[in-house]
């Protein structure tokens, strides 16, 4: 983990670690120093110690190799073993001779000499001839290297251990010698290894635990340790690192355990004249006291240094830091909201400058804080206005839906969870807790006979079918059946498995009463129109046949009378007298004028109930043909046709032909006055209308009349003036109607006139 | 020439009459024959009925047909005589008041080889009538009888 420290902290932690491996560098120098020099002093104070118990010791046996030499030189010990050997065994001499000698020895051993026992041997046999020990009289110490080497001259046998004495010992030996120089007897002295041990064990009093011993070749103990007072501990072998190093004749220092076990610093010798070896020794633990001592010191030295450290530090770091933590504060201060918080500036420097940054900053948010806060209020103002216009929204979705009576529906299709909108629930007539929430519950509620159809829409509909709508009934509760219809649409994922289906279902119950409703009016109506088509059907039947029979009935008359007539006149012309010529003339002029009367009836009669057959015709293609037979039947009169190039429309042929026939017989029968005729058939679009017209510079008509004119039998002018029965602009008006057509006109008395038709959009 | 009739199928005598007047006028002088109606018209064509007499009769010239003819129509009368193989090819004029398209298209499609329609005017109904009979009666070629 990663601390988190404030500088003060950081700043003291530094100096402070600073001062600790500073310290903790110098103690452990001081430390090493003083204990490498205190081991010096150790060492060389225990070689000192060995070195002066080495010469102290051979100073001692030499000291004892003197006396036994001076011992033996004694002339009246000499004199006296002179005698004992000369004189016979047990004799009185020798006997005297031996006591003599025992008490010349006695002053040399203990407690008044410094031997232990004093003895003189037999040169030849070893035989121990005087003792100051009556115990080893007559023993024979012919092997002992003190007799072997006392015989030729001064000796001392170095530490062995005597099995006679159960102990440690040192003899020391010389040759007893006649004035003439012949071997006496050996002298034998016991030296008293007290002495040796007081020698060794001399303790120093510099130390507690120091000490010093000898050590035989056998790795006995030949001193008695100080610090094991009991004198068992010589006949037990000793192994220490020390003693096995010495053993090997080698000398030296070493840090090792001692013979207790405890770590020690042993200074070995090997004194290769007594063959022996000399250990000095002290306990680590001792010779290193003064080190840990100043170990200790050290540490507690360091300790308060530390301390006085880490009070400085903090102090100096507080010091340092207080213009930051002033900072620090304003800053948390300022961030917690405070913003009229400033720093005070103390100082010029860094911080003093960051400090008045800091301050301008600080202004500088406070305008941005006011103006966010100004922003602020306005978005919370357009919030809240969002949220009611979006809640108002939300009111109308569900009144909407609710009068509408359609509602929402969505199906999680991994879930097979349905949620339905309030409105759903109520054409479905269940409440959101009694439904079911699954397709299975929604299919339900459908009209048994219509389940099957439902779930088949359902499927298709997740099969990703758009578009299709499904119309079923539902049964609710109370028996009620209820027309519904529903659609939706399923959302694919990408691999085309749909996950989700919404859509909406609509109460079409009313509409599908009033459907029904309606198509049972419609059945009636249906019946009531055919009724009457009938009836229209036999009521145009009746019309046709009475056509009919005008154009048969009523004409044979005609023709009857015509002909009778003109037979009359033919055959009987002398008889009747110039009246009745006259009479015969008017008769058949009318009958002519009635046939006229009944075809333009006819052709009335034709162009209302004649089927229209619509194609495409030129108007003016048909106007060229009309104006080349009303030339041919009056080529005398001089009539100029201005006709425009083409103008195909859709239409009747026969139909328009009659109105283009009736049209330019009228312009040209109300042009006969006029020397030059002018006939005009040309046409304008208007907007998207086309506009026909039929133009004349004929007598024209007055305008107030305008609205006679397409009456039947309507007529401007008398029968004398220009014939015609008053039919035909009826019949032009029919048909121009019959097309969807308009028709109009222009006109002034003398000034000619125009007629103005248009044939409706389907032409 | 002479033995060539001409059949008036018409059942008003005014017209018949006309017709007579104006065949004398133009110097016609084939037998005109008259029936009036068309039962009496296929009986005297095809033999049938109570015209036993005349079963053998020579075939008219021309056929003259009205086609509103009391007991069996024009129309009925002409479709007939297309269907019988004797009066197949005899030429039929219908002379008629009608000018309607439709009983102009049905005479067509029954194979009527003319289409006249009466004028009221005398003059012009008897220049029709000269013309058709010269046509008829001396132009044309009468298809070869059995």
């Amino acid at each position: 983990m990663k601390l988190r420290l404030g500088i003060i902290p950081k700043l003291t932690l530094v100096f402070v670690i600073f001062a600790a491996v500073l310290i903790a560098s110098l103690g452990l120098l001081v430390f090493r120093n003083a204990r490498s020099s205190l081991q010096t002093a150790n060492i060389s104070g225990l070689l000192s110690t060995a070195l002066e118990k080495e010469t102290a010791l051979d100073a001692w046996v030499e000291e004892r190799q003197d006396d036994t030499a001076a011992i033996a030189a004694s002339p009246h010990l000499r004199d006296e073993v002179m005698r004992l050997r000369s004189a016979a065994p047990d004799s009185e001499e020798a006997r005297a001779a031996y006591d003599r000698l025992v008490a010349g020895f006695a002053p040399y051993v203990k407690p008044q000499g410094v031997f232990l026992e004093v003895m003189a041997l037999d040169p030849e046999t070893g035989e121990v001839l005087v003792s100051t020990n009556p115990a080893e009289k007559g023993k024979f110490k012919e092997n002992r290297p003190y007799f072997i080497n006392g015989r030729d001259g001064s000796y001392v046998q170095n530490v062995y251990y005597s099995i006679t004495l159960q102990a440690p010992a040192m003899t020391a030996s010389a040759p007893i010698r006649s004035e003439d120089g012949s071997l006496l007897a050996v002298l034998a002295a016991r030296l008293n290894l007290e002495e040796m041990n007081a020698i060794i064990a001399r303790h120093t009093g510099l130390h507690q635990s120091d000490e010093a011993f000898l050590v035989n070749t056998s790795s006995l103990f030949v001193t008695q340790p100080r610090l094991i007072p009991d004198p068992a501990v010589l006949q037990r072998g000793v192994h220490t690192e020390a003693v096995d190093r010495c053993l090997e004749r080698s000398s030296g220092v070493i840090s090792a355990l001692d013979y207790r076990g405890n770590p020690a610093l042993i200074v070995y010798r090997w004194l290769p004249e007594r063959q022996l070896c000399l250990i000095t020794k002290i306990d680590q633990a001792e010779a290193l006291a003064p080190a840990n001592a100043l170990r200790g010191t050290i540490f507690t030295v360091s300790g308060f240094i530390l301390i006085l450290a880490s009070v400085l530090a903090y102090g100096l770091a507080r010091s340092i830091t207080s213009p930051i933590r002033a900072l620090q504060d304003g800053t948390a201060r300022f961030g917690r909201g405070e913003l009229e918080k400033r720093i005070p500036i103390t100082t010029h420097d860094e911080l003093g400058k960051l400090a008045v940054e800091f301050n301008a900053m600080a202004d500088a948010l406070m305008k941005k804080e006011e103006q966010l806060r100004g922003h602020a209020a306005q978005l919370e103002k357009m919030v809240e206005e969002r949220t009611a216009s979006l809640r108002e929204k939300e009111y109308l979705l569900s009144e909407a839906q609710r009068i509408a009576h359609i509602g929402s529906w969505d199906v999680n299709v991994a879930d097979n969870e349905i949620t339905w909108s309030e409105e759903t629930y109520r054409i479905y007539g269940i409440s959101p807790e009694a439904f079911g929430h699954t397709t299975q519950a929604f299919v339900e509620l459908i009209h048994p006979d219509d389940r099957e159809a439902v779930q088949g829409w359902i499927g298709r509909l997740l099969s990703g079918t758009k578009g299709e709508q499904h119309e079923f009934r539902v049964q609710l509760a109370d028996g009620a059946v209820r027309h519904i219809r529903g659609s939706g649409e399923a959302i694919l994922n990408e691999a085309g498995v749909p996950v989700r289906a919404i859509g909406a279902v609509q109460d079409i119950t009313e509409r599908k009463q009033a459907e029904d409703e309606i198509r049972q009016l419609n059945a009636e109506l249906e019946q009531r129109v055919a009724e009457r088509t009938s009836e229209l059907r036999a009521a145009n039947k009746e019309l046709e046949a009475f056509a009919y029979s005008v154009s048969h009935d009523l004409r044979a008359p005609l023709r009857a009378i015509d002909g009778f007539s003109q037979a009359l006149l033919s055959k009987f012309s002398g008889q009747l007298g110039e009246a009745g010529e006259h009479y015969l003339v008017r008769v058949r002029e009318n009958t002519r004028r009635m046939g006229q009367l009944i075809d333009d009836l006819l052709t009335l009669s034709r162009v209302s109930r004649q089927e229209m057959s619509r194609q495409p015709v030129d108007l003016m293609a048909l106007a060229n043909e009309i104006a080349v037979i009303l030339r041919d039947s009056d080529p005398q009169r001089k009539v100029r046709f201005k006709i425009a190039e083409q103008a195909i429309v859709e239409g009747d042929a026969g139909l328009l032909k009659v109105t283009l026939q009736n049209l330019l017989e009228n312009a040209w029968k109300f042009t006969a006055p006029r020397e030059f005729a002018e006939i005009e058939v040309g046409f304008s679009e208007n907007g998207s209308e086309r506009v026909f017209h039929v133009r004349d510079n004929g007598v024209g008509f007055d305008m107030q009349y305008t609205d006679k004119l397409f009456g039947a039998f309507q007529r401007l002018h008398s029968i004398q003036e220009f014939p015609g029965t008053g039919i035909g602009l009826a019949t032009v008006q029919r048909v121009i109607h019959r097309h969807g057509g308009r028709i109009w006109t222009e006109a002034a008395v003398n000034e000619g006139a125009t007629f103005y038709f248009t044939l409706g959009a389907d032409s | 020439m002479k033995n060539k009739t001409i059949l008036l199928v018409e059942d008003n005598p005014d017209d018949q009459e006309l017709i007579q007047m104006a065949l004398d006028e133009s110097h016609i002088a084939n037998e005109l024959v008259i029936v009036s109606d068309g039962a009496q018209a296929l009986d005297y064509l095809l033999g049938s009925g109570k015209s036993e007499v005349r079963d053998l009769v020579p075939l008219p010239q021309v056929i003259l047909l009205d086609l509103k003819l009391p007991k069996v129509s024009g129309l009925e009368v002409l479709r007939r005589l297309r269907s019988e193989p004797r009066t197949a090819l005899v030429p039929v004029v219908i002379l008629t008041t009608s000018s309607e398209q439709e009983d102009m298209l049905s005479s067509y499609a029954l194979h009527a080889n003319s289409y006249i329609r009466k004028p009221v005017d005398f003059g012009q109904f008897a220049e029709a009538v000269k013309q058709l009979g010269l046509y008829w009666l001396v132009l044309n070629e009468a298809p070869p009888m059995k």
